[in-house]
This record gives C-alpha cells, structure tokens and sequence, in this order.
C-alpha cells in the first residue's frame, strides 16, 4: 500500500468514525460535540504536518490509521455494542466531554504540574551538569564521586521520598526535591561517563594548546557533553513525567498527576482516561518543544 | 634548536620501556621525519614534545626553556581527526589563535583569511567538521596549527587515513608552506615515501631509540614526490628500504 492509499483509507476511517458516532447506540452517553471538535482537531494537525512535511505523508496517514482504527474500535465497544465494563472502560464521548467541563481545572493542573516539571528539570539539569563536568575532568574527584554517583544513580529518587517529606516545609517542596534528585544523579553520572569516553583526539587536541581548567570545562567539555545532554532530553523527561506522577501523589493539591490520582480514589474512570490523555498530549508537546530545541541548540554532529 | 637528551618514557600499567635514552637535536626551521615501523616509540615521542605525557626521564628544551608541559610554541596535528566538532572550519582556526593570546581581534581575523586560503579552505570555511571530507579536515587542523603562530608544529602521521591521491596533495601542501612560513617541523610516519617527499632529514627510529639519521637534499625529495627523475633516487630508494626494514 503506498503512501497516498493509506492516506485515502485514513480518511475513509475517519468518515466511517464521524457516522459511527451519529449512529443510535446501546448506551447513554453525552453530546458528541467535544469529540467531534477533539477529532475535527486531530484532522487539523494531520493537514498541516502532511503539507509543510509531504515526505512525512505516509508514516502521518499510518498513524491516522491506528488513531481512527482505535476511536472506532471503542466507540463500537463501548458505546454502540456496551460489550465493555460500564464502569471502567467509559465512553468516548463521555472522555472528550471532560475536557469542556473541567478545562478550567485540567488547565491548573497542567500548568502547575509544568512549571513544578520545568523548574525542577533545569535544576536537576544544570546541578548534575555542573557537577558532572567539575568532576569528570578533575581526575581526584571523578575517582571520588563516580562510585558514589554508580549506586546512587539506579536508585529510583521516589525511595528517599518519605524522608524528605519529613525534611522539607512543604509537600510541593519535597515533591521539587524528589524530582531534582531523580534527574541530577543520571545526569551527573552521564557526564562524567561522557567525558571520561571523549573523543582522545579531541582532548589531545585541546590539552597541547594548554588551556586554563576554566577554558578547558567551559569551552572543549561543555559543548562535548551538553550535545549528549541534549540528545537524552527525551529520555531524562519520561523519567521526569513518570517522578512528577509520582510527586504529586504526596500531597499534591493540583496537577496532572494529582487529577489522575484523585479520580482513581473516587472510581471516576472517565476522568482518570482524560487525565491520562491530558498528560500523553502534554509529553507530547513537550517531546515537539525537545526537537526543536535539538535542531536549534544542536547544529554540529559528532 | 629543539634538544632531546636521554629521554625514557614507559607508560603506566605497562613493563616495556617504549623510549630509550633518545638523543635528538632539530635546528629551527628542519623538516625532520621521524620514521619507524608500528610500535616504535614515534607517537610517544610526538606526545612528548607536545608535553601530553609527563617527562620521567631525560630532558626536552627549545632554545634551553623546558618542554615538559603543554604550550602554545607547538602545534600538533594529529592522525585521528582532532577538529572541534562544534566549532565551524573558521572557528577552530580561531579558537587556536584566541588561546594563543599573540593577535589581536583583527589580526587573528587576517591570519584565518590567510591561512584557509593557503590551505584552500576559505571556500568551506563555514562547514562543520562532519560536512568535510578526511582531506578536508586534515587541511584544517594545518591551518590551525599555522595561524595559531606556533613556532613547531608536531604531526603524528597526519595523512595516514586518507587516500594515496589526497595524501599526495597534503604532502604537497604541507612541504610549499613549511617553505613560505619556515617553522620547524617534526613529522612522524612509517611511510618511507612519504619521509622522502616531504623531509630535510629523516630519522630512522627502531625500538625507542634513534636507530640512523639522514640528510635529504632537495634534490632527492623533489624525485620523491614525483615532479622530476633521478636514476639515484631510485637506488637511494632501494638501498633506504632495505635500511628501514633491517631497521
């Protein structure tokens, strides 16, 4: 199948969905409009990635493909056929109209869960940075911290969350704590592995024009290792995404975490589904925001 | 002058001494080839020089001032590409002479315009080191030594990855501007062609030490290199070959 019949049957899938819905079902659910504008959106964003991207046409129409296979498979489930749990799988609709009622309240979260996100992810970053180039390069503390750095690293930040509940003023401040800590030891560890395997004809290079340890951190190990830095953005954020999660659940009063958590508590499945939405489309944005900034930061290669 | 005394380097973690009390003077502005089969001690000696390994035993000084640390009077081009992958083929002929602190900002802006055209690289002087060719980068590591204002430029078999065609150019290259900037050069490589092309003197080097030493006269690296014919430089060829081989 090439790339423009994929193209053609994801639009013949998204035609069958939108009758699908229109059709009577065996369920009541709500009004069908917030899906309708869910997926009028989804189309959007398709158009316009297939045409400022044509070479992207066919893997964009195969995941159009799975997206509409998916909402129709669910909706038939669910709302036409009931063959699902009434309680835990609920109805599309009923999903996608959560997010008109509790927009005001999904909008806090998100925005507060960012920016908790956010300033602990540059703290932890630029800490473990720091650290990790003083030490990589300084040959004595490299020999001290890389061991401790080796068992502290693996060890999930979540673990020392009970202490520093018990330590800090705050249950947001613990929960900032909780997720410095599970972002510096990773990246502190990765700079020195990093420096430690550069390039010998780089650092060779670098050390026969004898430079001060100032210029040579700053201007040979930093661009070295901030370029492996910014290459595993995407994977230090899942680990942040999945630690933030984890944070707002001590005692967390809003965000994306503390939503899902909440509603669980009450069996509020419909919201705990537009919860998860809400945070895969806001690691999403954030994973577009990474490459560009990989694009934008990052414009040698190795 | 640049003067070697008994100079013995073994590395760490290793019994073999790979330099052996090695005694060698090179008068400023010679084109010495170090040469010597894998294993011999040549890339440990450029290291020396360039004072990327510490002295343990013997002396290194240039004009009597010790070159036992890393300093701006050498520049080394090394075999494996060095060029800083973040910097443009502009910038790294900068970043060398910025951290030599001898030019000022105009001057040091002359010398990049100067010694990439020289290189022919002023046309690729905003690429990357990953948008070049092995040539290319090669070519730039040269200009960056040059206008780094280095008195001695230290290369550990430079051409040694790139093809017999290119290599030829930058041997080439190398010897007209080693004539035009008069610096001294050591220049380490196994191959005897290449010694013959490119050197005034070539120092045979055979387990850590200086095993015998040759004058080249211009008249035998100019047969070498291919631009006239000589019936002796043939037989001078031979009579070397076999030399480097017992060697």
């Amino acid at each position: 199948m090439n790339r423009k019949h994929t193209s053609i049957l994801s639009h013949i899938l998204l035609i069958l969905l939108c009758i699908l819905i229109r059709l009577p079902g065996k369920k009541e659910v709500q009004p069908p409009f917030a899906m309708f504008a869910a997926i009028a959106l989804m189309e959007v964003l398709y158009l316009i990635r297939v045409t400022l991207h044509r070479e992207q046409l066919r893997a964009a129409s195969d995941l159009m493909v799975v997206l509409w296979g998916f909402l129709i498979l669910w909706e038939c489930a669910v709302t036409k056929l009931a063959l699902m749990h009434p309680v835990l799988v609920p109805a599309p609709e009923n999903v996608f109209r959560v997010f008109v009622d509790d927009r005001k309240v999904i909008a806090t979260g998100v925005f507060s869960s960012l920016r908790l996100f956010l300033s602990s992810m540059i703290a932890g970053l630029a800490a473990g940075m720091a650290a990790g180039l003083i030490c990589g390069w300084i040959r004595r503390l490299r020999d001290v911290f890389h061991p401790i750095a080796s068992v502290l690293a693996p060890i999930p930040s979540t673990v020392f969350a009970p202490y520093v509940v018990a330590l800090m003023p705050t249950f947001r401040s613990a929960s900032a704590v909780v997720l410095i800590l599970g972002i510096f030891w990773p990246t502190f560890l990765g700079m020195i592995v990093r420096i430690d395997g550069m390039d010998k004809g780089i650092m060779d290079s670098a050390r026969a024009m004898n430079l001060s340890n100032a210029s040579m951190i700053l201007e040979i190990l930093f661009p070295y290792a901030f370029a492996g830095m910014v290459g595993s953005l995407k994977v230090t954020f899942t680990t942040g995404i999945m630690l933030l999660t984890f944070a707002e659940m001590m005692g967390a009063t809003s965000g994306m975490g503390y939503y899902i958590v909440n509603y669980n508590t009450y069996g509020n499945y419909t919201k705990v589904v537009a919860g998860i939405i809400v945070v895969g489309t806001v690691v999403t944005v954030l994973n577009k925001c990474i490459d560009v900034l990989q694009k934008k930061l990052i414009v040698w290669e190795m | 002058m640049i003067e070697i005394k008994d100079l013995r380097y073994t590395y760490e973690n290793s019994k073999e001494t790979v330099i052996r009390d090695l005694t060698l003077t090179v008068q400023d502005g010679e084109f010495v080839c170090v040469l010597g089969h894998s294993g011999c001690g040549k890339s440990t000696l450029i290291h020396l020089l360039a004072g990327l390994l510490p002295l343990q035993s013997g002396s290194i000084t240039r004009d009597g001032r010790n070159m036992n640390v890393p300093g701006m009077d050498r520049a080394v081009v090394f075999q494996q590409y060095s060029l800083f992958p973040w910097q443009t083929v502009r910038g790294n002929v900068l970043f060398a002479m910025k951290k030599s602190c001898r030019f000022g900002k105009e001057e040091m802006e002359r010398r990049a315009d100067l010694f990439l055209r020289k290189t022919g690289m002023e046309n690729a002087q905003d690429k990357y080191p990953y948008q070049l060719s092995g040539g290319m980068r090669q070519r730039t590591a040269i200009a960056r030594a040059l206008a780094s204002g280095a008195e001695v430029l230290l290369l550990d078999e430079p051409f040694g990855a790139l093809d017999p065609a290119i290599r030829a150019d930058l041997q080439k290259l190398l010897r007209k501007l080693w004539r035009e900037e008069k610096k001294t050069v050591i220049f380490v490589t196994h191959d005897l062609d290449e010694a013959l092309a490119m050197g005034t003197r070539i120092v045979f080097m055979r387990n850590g030490a200086i095993g015998r030493e040759m004058e080249i006269s211009e008249r035998i690296s100019e047969c070498c290199a291919g631009s006239k014919g000589y019936s002796d430089c043939r037989e001078l060829r031979a009579s070397l070959e076999e030399w480097f081989h017992e060697s």
